[in-house]
This record gives C-alpha cells, structure tokens and sequence, in this order.
C-alpha cells in the first residue's frame, strides 16, 4: 500500500500557496487563449492643423511645429486581457538620405477603456518633427496612428491604423 | 478523554484544549486528506466561476477576487489543525512490557522507533 506521510503546518502552508498561485496563472493563461478571436473595430481620424517650419543652423537640419487634430476611438481595442494601450503618432516621409522616416510626434498610455477615445482637436505635438538633415521641405508627410497592447498574460503586439492616415504637404518655404 | 474516533458528535472542547491542538499543528491522515480535497475543490470552483464571471465582465480581477476569496477561506478553514481534521487519530500501539535490566539504549530506541510505524 502507498506510505502516508504526514505533513506538517508548513508543507500545508506552502502546498495552498504554490496551488493557488498555479491556479491563478493557468486561468491567466486561458484568459489570454480565450481572446483569441476578439475583434478590434477602431476608429481614427488624424488632421494636421497648424505646421511651423524652421531651418536650424549649426548641425543643419529642419524641424517642423505641428498642430495634430487626433480623433481614436480604440476603446474596442480593450479586452479583459489587455492592460494598456501605449498610442503614438508617427510622421513618416522619405528623404534622398533614408527611404523611410518614422518620427514619433505624439504618444499617450491608455491604461482604462472608458479613456481610449482620444479626441484632442487642437494638441501640438509633444516631440517636433525633427529631420536628419533639410528633407522637409516641400515634402509629403504621412501621419499615422499605432498602438502597443500591453496585454496581462501573452506578447506585446504592434498594430496601425493604415486604411485612416492623413497625408499632407510641407509649405516649400520657411514659416 | 477520548476525542471521538470516527465519531460523529461534535465533541465540546475547552479554548485551552483547542488552543493546544492548534498550537501542535497536525492532523490526522484522514484530516489531511479531506482538508486538501476541501482546499482544492474550493480553489478550483471559485476559480471557474470567476473565469467565467470575468470573462463576461471583461474584467480578469474578478477571477483574481474569486480565487483570493478561496485561498483566504482555505486558508482559514484548511490550513490550521482544527478538531474536525483530528477526527480520526492515529492509534499507535501500547508499549510492549520491556525487560530494561538487559536491553541497550540504542535497542530499546529502535524498538520503540519501529512500534510507531
């Protein structure tokens, strides 16, 4: 017959901790499975306002001042898996020097769903968009919205909203 | 006092008597056996429930709230030696009459050692 081992208050102690904490996490993981195939439906509107170009002597290069209007709905982004969005605004373009720019203009963490409608009509960016050299002039821009989702359990992913960007062109001359 | 084996009353205790059951902090094998059934059923139910309850709550701290409600009952409940896990103690055999004049320490130690299993 099997040998009975009688366990003491700490073996007790430790076998309900470690148990709980086993059941806790194999539930944090079918939580993460069972959001599988949830869709996301968000709804993005970027407009530039406002562009303020500077040339800056020195090393050399333009900067540019924008004002952005951003509507996101990403409340439909959020399920019981994600912790946070982290939202951000790139301006993408290209240049002799690089085929493709991606300048990070504005960012924000969204960490409830009730705060994932961004609507800020009239913000100026919170970093200016800066070039490596003189490629601003007279060029297009492509401002676009992406997210990070910071999830409870599982891999941080990366999403765009590439069907709702908003192009524009750099004035040919210095505000 | 004989403290109920594998009786079925509930047998009235003094706080100085229960307070030292606590304090020696085992239970029986049948005790223990049935306090960590009790333990894992009650996690694992709360736990489902609180799956699906957050889950169309769209919220995992519920599920967190229904197993840390669970493992607190546990813990009151399964974890300390109480009465009820001491229902069926062990009966350990009464000491054979020994001949000490001619027996050594270390036999009459492996004896005694081998009588309690």
């Amino acid at each position: 017959s099997r040998a009975r081992v009688m366990h003491s208050f700490w073996q007790r102690l430790n076998a309900l901790f470690f148990y709980t904490l086993s059941v806790l996490g194999f539930l944090a993981f079918m939580a993460a499975i069972s959001t599988y195939f949830h869709q996301a439906d968000p709804k993005v509107e970027l407009k530039l306002e406002r562009i303020l170009l500077r040339k800056v002597y020195g090393p050399g290069h333009d900067q540019a001042i924008l004002s952005l209007g951003i509507n996101a709905d990403l409340r439909s982004v959020f399920n019981w898996n994600v912790k946070q969005l982290f939202a951000y605004v790139t301006a993408e373009y290209e240049t002799e020097a690089n085929v493709l720019n991606q300048v990070v203009v504005w960012d924000a963490v969204i960490s409830e769903k009730e705060l994932a409608w961004i609507r800020s009509d009239f913000v100026v960016n919170k970093y200016s968009l800066t070039d490596q050299g003189y490629g601003l002039l007279d060029n297009n821009v492509t401002l676009v919205m992406n997210w990070n989702i910071i999830p409870a359990t599982g891999l941080l992913t990366l999403s765009h909203a590439f069907d709702q960007v908003h192009r524009f062109q750099v004035p040919a001359t210095y505000s | 006092r004989n403290f109920g084996r594998g009786s079925t009353h509930l047998v009235t205790m003094s706080v100085g008597e229960l307070f030292q059951m606590l304090k020696a902090g085992s239970m029986d094998f049948v005790g223990q056996k049935k306090s960590f059934d009790l333990q894992f059923y009650t996690i694992w139910i709360a736990g489902i429930i609180g799956f699906v309850y957050g889950f169309i709550q769209q919220r995992f701290l519920y599920t967190f709230y229904f197993i840390f409600g669970a493992t607190l009952f546990s813990t009151a409940v399964c974890l300390p030696s109480w009465p009820i896990w001491n229902r069926n103690p062990v009966e350990w055999r009464e000491p054979k009459e020994e001949d000490k004049s001619d027996k050594e320490p270390s036999t009459q130690k492996a004896a005694k050692g081998a009588k309690k299993r």
